[in-house]
């Protein structure tokens, strides 16, 4: 019993040091996140999650981020536009996002990207990236369902002040020291212009494996246009262009096409548009247009959601 | 179930609370419990198989005892059924695809059909610790267990079930009946390994592997600059993924009261390719050593004999680690290493008094370590590559040493440089100053702020979403 109350004693003893050591750099890396300058990678999420209140807002993956030039929905449709897009995060994200916006205000018009596979089922890696709403987890109770799915852990490491912002210190400091890429300094409003054309030959994108579709991300994807249903907002969603035939026929794109419409908006694919399969210089890859592809998409864009209204009024 | 798992933790905490609760007669039906649950926390069917080799080899330890002059046969009955199951498990597809491939250059169509089988968790590992506790029993080193539950636990242990480290009958087998009490030492040290442990996984491992994948998945796109860094980043990949599970798996046990083999020693300060095998996988190292390399004959036979057992047993070896012919390869480069590093001693040790290099042995050492290194760097090229040809294109394009170094993320660089750099200065300590311990400091401040560091270490930039451990797959 001796040994036992020595072991527990010493626990005890290590296990508060690390709870105060625990509070204190998790407190410091909250600082320095939070205070990062405005063209860093992360100041996006913070600006989009509590301070963005533009009227129309773009979200979406990389694509979203690279195709949506925010300025020109700014000129065309007369109100402020922010590109909310995020590279390597999908649907768990995009609907973390609306929940937080919805809390502070309801834009006009929301124009949602998603990817031809979308909802299927990758295995963990869209629930790992969900670690990139941690910092947000203590302070935005809406978002914590979602990060939630990441694991049935989710909620007792979060307890951790530094497990909240695990990987950050870096990339926070960097931040916060106005250190950064020069692409990043070139972001307007949210988007990102990418140079350089695309050198390869057009070929068939076609997957051996069956589309399963993951019940999370559809559920997600309903809940996204519902709240937006609920709270009046226009809503077009897009399936923005690639460099490679796809079958527009899989189970995302129609389910999504299907969903979308059956809500009264406005859904459509540009997978075989011909004006882009027909192009290689408009993209910077396979999957991401570049500046040109990007000016010439958004004003596609722009003609749909005008005519859109147009035909509603 | 993963040590890095909030599932272990729990596990862990349950298991050895009622292992010390309990009294010491049923403390091993605790562990065989446990060991099972661990087991089947993976694919469950798999413990059938598990226990089929248990009943076997236990049955075959007891008639080897008995048998006298025909103990030989119960030897090859229990060699015959625990390579059996590995052979067809992990070998036979890819014997099976081979044969295609020979019989297809003479437009044949294999007949013989692909088996549809994953394979077992940790099935290398617990057959050769099966395998060990035979050979020992009828070489006579070992009395054959009568107890049932202790043998089937001495293979099922769950801290070094499914990669190690491969333990012999006589370290372990006798520490099941011995009554473990709680002991402070004993949790201290056990809770020390398991802490260093979860850092070379987490914090190192998984942070590398996140670079080297992305290098090693997509060779063709990938400067020769991007290759080199992503190979030595391997090199710190898989031993801080392997030797992080070995101290996890020594802490548990340790917790409890066990002590297992230890099966690293600082491998990269070895100085030659041969101290390196007495520093990795020392428990693979030795099992090889005592149960093929010495009944070869070891080196006390002709030169050209003893060249053949050297690169006989690294092929073995490296077939053990896979089904594949990069592991293939991966060994026979070790064993030639170890071949020519006998044909050159002569010639490297005048080179060396030539240069005056004996005059500097701080010096020569650090070449030494250097050269040994980048030897094991190169070898693990062929151990990580997904194919031949994608570990012949990262070679070429190593050598050529050009174009830009992939930093999409340069804080993964950043990270990984902070991890491997914490690491070296602990194992130069560790190997230099072995006096000098941060860990194991008599100065309670700086030990406590020692284990605080490195837990805070592991919450900021451990990599939580991290994959398996490397080793479990063979």
């Amino acid at each position: 019993m001796k040994e036992f109350y020595k072991i527990f004693t010493k626990l005890i003893i290590v296990l508060l040091v690390v709870f105060i050591a625990d509070r204190l750099f998790g407190g410091l890396i909250q600082k320095i996140y939070f205070n990062q300058k405005e063209i860093s990678q992360y100041f996006k999420i913070t600006y989009s999650i509590e301070k963005m209140d533009a009227p129309i807002v773009i979200f979406g993956s990389s694509r979203a981020y690279h195709h949506y030039i925010s300025n020109e929905f700014q000129k065309e449709f007369n109100m402020p536009s922010y590109n909310v897009g995020r590279g390597g995060n999908f649907m768990f994200y995009q609907e973390a996002l609306l929940k937080s916006i919805l809390k502070r205000y309801t834009p006009d018009i929301i124009i949602l990207d998603i990817l031809p596979n979308e909802f299927s089922d990758k295995g963990n890696i869209d629930y790992d990236r969900l670690s990139v709403l941690l910092p947000y987890y203590k302070k935005h109770p809406e978002i914590r369902s979602i990060v939630n799915l990441k694991s049935p852990f989710e909620k007792y490491k979060s307890y951790s002040e530094t497990y909240r912002f695990n990987s950050l210190l870096l990339p926070s400091i960097s931040g916060w020291l106005d250190i950064h890429k020069r692409s990043q300094r070139d972001t307007l409003q949210g988007f990102l212009p990418l140079h350089g054309s695309l050198k390869m030959e057009l070929k068939e994108n076609k997957s051996t494996q069956p589309d399963i579709l993951d019940t999370n991300k559809v559920n997600a994807f309903k809940t996204f246009i519902t709240l937006c249903k609920q709270k009046g907002i226009e809503v077009y969603v897009f399936i923005s262009p690639s460099y490679s035939l796809n079958e527009e026929t899989n189970t995302t794109v129609k389910f999504a096409s299907d969903f979308t419409r059956n809500a009264g908006y406005y859904f459509q694919s540009y997978l075989e548009d011909t004006t882009f399969l027909n192009n290689n210089s408009l993209f910077k890859d396979q999957l991401h247009l570049n500046i040109d592809g990007a000016e010439l998409y958004t004003k596609k864009v722009i003609q749909i959601i005008k005519s859109h209204r147009a035909a509603k009024q | 179930m993963l040590f890095n798992s909030v599932h272990f933790f729990f596990f862990f905490l349950i298991v050895t609370s009622f292992y010390f609760i309990s009294p010491h007669k049923y403390r091993w039906f605790i562990l065989l419990l446990a060991s099972c649950y661990f087991y089947m926390a993976f694919v469950p069917m798999y413990i059938l198989i598990l226990a089929f080799t248990i009943v076997v080899d236990y049955f075959a330890g007891i008639f080897l005892e008995k048998a006298g002059s025909k103990k030989k046969k119960f030897l090859i009955l229990s060699l015959v059924v625990n390579i059996g199951i590995l052979a067809v498990f992990k070998y036979y597809n890819f014997i099976n695809e081979n044969i295609s491939l020979l019989l297809s250059n003479f437009g044949v169509n294999n007949p013989i059909p692909y088996l549809k089988i994953l394979l077992p968790i940790g099935l290398s590992f617990h057959t050769f610790q099966a395998m060990s506790y035979t050979i020992e029993v009828y070489r006579g080193n070992q009395k054959a267990e009568r107890n049932f539950g202790i043998y089937a636990l001495y293979v099922m242990f769950y801290p070094q079930l499914v990669a190690g480290p491969i333990e012999r009958p006589q370290n372990i087998l006798h520490q099941f009946y011995e009554k473990k009490t709680l002991n402070y030492e004993d949790v201290a040290a056990g809770l020390k390994l398991m802490l260093w442990g979860f850092f070379q996984k987490l914090v190192i491992a998984d942070r590398l592997s996140i670079y080297v994948d992305a290098a090693y998945n997509n060779p063709q796109n990938h400067s020769g600059i991007t290759l080199l860094l992503a190979s030595v980043f391997f090199a710190f990949q898989i031993y801080c993924d392997f030797a992080g599970y070995s101290n996890i798996a020594l802490g548990v046990a340790r917790v409890m009261g066990f002590r297992l083999m230890v099966n690293f020693k600082r491998p990269y300060f070895a100085t030659s390719i041969s101290e390196f095998w007495r520093r990795w996988h020392i428990s693979l190292s030795s099992w090889f050593t005592d149960y093929l390399y010495i009944p070869l004959g070891g080196n006390r036979v002709s030169v050209p004999r003893w060249y053949f057992n050297l690169f006989f047993v690294f092929l073995v070896s490296g077939l053990w680690h896979g089904a594949n012919w990069t592991f293939i390869i991966w060994g026979a480069i070790n064993g030639l290493y170890l071949i020519f590093s006998i044909i050159f001693k002569k010639p490297i040790a005048r080179i060396s008094s030539i240069l005056q290099l004996n005059k500097f042995p701080k010096l020569l050492t650090v070449i030494q370590i250097f050269i040994t290194f980048f030897l094991a760097v190169f070898a693990w090229t062929f151990f990580r590559a997904n194919s031949i040809t994608d570990a012949s294109l990262i070679i070429k394009k190593i050598f050529t040493f050009k174009g830009p170094l992939f930093a999409e993320d340069p804080f993964l660089i950043m990270y990984s440089i902070i991890g491997i750099s914490i690491l070296l200065i602990r194992e130069f300590f560790l190997e230099f100053y072995p006096g000098i311990s941060l860990l194991n400091n008599k100065n309670v401040v700086i030990r406590y702020a020692t284990y605080t560091g490195i837990i805070m270490l592991i919450l900021m930039i451990g990599v939580f979403d991290g994959g398996q451990f490397i080793y479990f797959q063979f």
